[in-house]
């Protein structure tokens, strides 16, 4: 018998404390690996969607920020509207590769509907560098015909197969009238992880055909957009374009999607993933005290157990290892506990996030999970050194008495 | 290998001119223990013997390393014991001794073959795995069937056999025992005794056997008597 199974048995003997104390430790756990596998996954999907375009061309005074989260994430309403002439100037500059037009301001069952053209289909891909124009179910829109190209989640929440007809409503949230125009939905999007299943995409005239988004005597350069979306033909032009556009462009300003979204990263999720680890850090300290005061007054009641070990011939130094290990293997066991209910969190939460946020959670196990453990057995060490402490200097034979 | 013949060939236990003091509450300092010598051969059995107070408990201590001696020597197996640090006394403690106490000191929670099997934990490895040996011992006192019991599913008879292969399982040059038979009825004692004297011969172990009870004495023909301090200190 070893020390370790030593320790498992007296962890045995006391069953109600070492389950509750490790189910603490679990949740303590649990949560700070979802708070750190949540954060990773959206900085990731964040970024990689915020990769599609170099520059946005957002409305003149609306947020930046805001333009960015309405029209890459579909997460906000658009910041207001800017010119065509605005999107016509960009397209005719030499720098740029693709200009891609959106139009917004509807939804389809709390989908966001988003009025382009094919280039948003050749310009946007998945994580892997894969275009979304790859891999389409049935085939993308007719530039002008009232055909529907939708997102992979869109599809499935919202029954959109191939055939489908739907109507959209108007505003970005659910519950607003209904127009009367219809579309047929000729194709469907592969799943790609990014805010894109999640949207409904028609052709952008088709946009203007929807009663009250444009007057029906406007001609397209009358006519506005929520945001244009600017793949230019190098990266390093991005920084001179900005700040010609910004200068230059009196309706529109240009919007670097990476650093909003590093902004947001930083500025809001940033401290947000903090105050969460500082909670979940605080847990697993309460944790670690429950076990030094759990151990450390157990010991009251164990110091016939220490001397009749001693007695058994084991030495101070194998009492004070052998709490020190109570505490690690309890540790053990609620890190362990933990890292089962962060997983299983974060596989139920996966489809939420993906739908509501575009954010795909793969939490796949890996170096971070066994650092967590590690420190939470490390910390099921130290909770485990001053009941250590004073069951080394356990007295021997006066615990051995009858009525000791 | 000279050292090696000696310490197999060396007796159980030689004792010389030990003592021990105690504090006692008014400041002074009282002597519980003064033994000139004594010598057990290897499976020889003596019995203990004296009022109480007059250490008996104590000499079993202080020969087990539990306490340091005040003064004189104690040897087990032919190594000191005396003399030596509390760590160095606990690996010979290990290495020669088992305990039977008079409470048995069963660990609750542990079955019959875990509480045997802990008590070789901290002995040098032997050629035949604890567990096995634990398993041997229990069946040599007739625990065969209560292997996976609890303290609290045997009876007390029981767990004194269960006390008795824990010291024995791991083959001790000395087993020291401490009224072994106290907290037993005059059948169980009888049928403890036999029992641990039988077990200690089958395996060469010595036995030092502290009681005051008359029926147990009668089987020891080698006995030795410790006395009060106040009888010392009138002699």
């Amino acid at each position: 018998m070893n020390l370790v199974t030593l320790a498992w048995l007296g962890l045995r003997r006391r069953p109600l404390a070492t389950a509750l104390t490790a189910l603490y430790i679990g949740l303590g756990s649990a949560l700070a690996l979802v708070v750190w596998h949540g954060h990773a996954a959206t900085q990731r999907s964040f970024r990689d969607a915020a990769r599609g375009h170099d520059l946005l061309l957002a409305p003149k005074n609306g947020s930046a920020l805001q333009s960015v989260l309405a029209t890459l994430f579909f997460v906000d309403d658009p910041a207001g509207t800017l010119p065509w002439s605005a999107y016509e100037r960009a397209r005719a500059d030499v720098r740029v590769r693709s200009a891609v037009p959106y139009a917004m301001g509807d939804t389809y069952r709390g989908h966001r509907v988003v009025g382009t053209t094919l280039a948003h289909f050749e310009t946007l891909s998945d994580a892997s560098g894969r275009p979304l124009a790859d891999g389409v179910t049935g085939r993308l829109f007719e530039p002008e015909a009232f055909e529907a190209v939708v997102g992979s989640l869109a599809a499935r929440t919202g029954g959109l197969g191939l055939g489908a007809e739907l109507q959209v409503s108007h505003g970005t949230r659910e519950g607003g009238a209904q127009h009367a125009e219809r579309w047929k939905v000729v194709g469907v999007l592969r799943p790609t992880g990014t805010p894109q299943d999640r949207a409904v995409f028609i052709p952008l005239p088709t946009f203007y055909e929807i009663e009250g988004h444009a007057p029906a005597t406007s001609t397209p350069g009358e006519r506005r957009l929520s945001a244009v979306g600017l793949r230019l033909g190098a990266p390093h032009l991005r920084l001179a374009a900005y700040a010609e556009w910004r200068d230059g462009e009196p309706e529109a300003q240009p919007v670097l999607p990476a650093d909003e979204v590093l902004r947001l990263l930083d500025g809001v999720v940033a401290p947000l993933v903090k105050v969460l680890e500082g909670v979940s850090g605080l847990v697993l300290l309460v944790g670690g005290l429950g076990i030094l005061v759990g151990l450390y007054n157990t010991l009251q009641g164990r110091r016939r157990e220490i001397a009749v070990l001693r007695a058994l011939g084991a030495r101070p130094a194998h009492i004070f290892t052998l709490i020190v290990l109570e505490g690690s293997v309890l540790c053990l066991l609620g890190g362990l506990l933990g890292l089962a209910l962060g997983h299983g969190l974060l596989a139920a939460l996966a489809p939420w996030a993906l739908a509501s946020y575009g954010v795909r959670l793969e939490a796949v196990p890996g170096l971070v999970d066994a650092w967590l453990l590690l420190g939470v057995v490390g910390l099921g060490a130290a909770a485990g050194l001053l009941p250590a402490w004073r069951g080394y200097r356990t007295p021997v034979a006066s615990n051995l008495a009858p009525g000791a | 290998m000279p050292a090696a013949v000696d310490t197999l060939r060396a007796p159980a236990l030689r004792i010389r001119g030990l003592s021990r003091w105690f504090d006692d509450p008014e400041g002074g300092r009282t002597q519980v223990l003064d033994l000139p010598s004594l010598e057990l051969a290897r499976g020889e059995q003596v019995a203990v013997t004296g009022e109480s107070g007059s250490g008996k408990t104590t000499l079993l201590h202080v020969v087990a390393g539990l306490l340091p001696a005040d003064g004189g020597e104690v040897e087990v197996g032919g190594e000191a014991m005396t003399g030596r640090s509390e760590a160095a006394r606990d690996r010979l403690r290990a290495r020669h001794v088992g305990i039977v106490f008079q409470a048995f000191h069963l660990l609750p929670g542990l079955t019959a073959l875990e509480t045997v099997a802990l008590g070789m934990t901290f002995r040098p490895a032997s050629g035949q795995p604890a567990r096995q040996a634990a398993r041997d011992a229990l069946g040599r006192v007739g625990l065969g069937d209560r292997l996976h019991h609890l303290p609290a599913q045997l009876s007390t008879g029981q767990q004194q056999r269960v006390a008795i292969a824990r010291a024995l399982a791991g083959s001790p040059t000395l087993v020291l025992a401490d009224e072994p038979t106290a907290s037993l009825d005059a059948a169980r004692a009888e049928a403890c005794l036999a029992l641990l004297t039988s077990f200690c011969a089958e395996r060469g172990a010595a036995l030092l056997l502290v009681s005051h009870d008359p029926s147990v004495l009668r089987r020891f023909p080698r006995q030795v008597a410790l006395r009060l301090p106040s009888e010392r200190a009138g002699a």
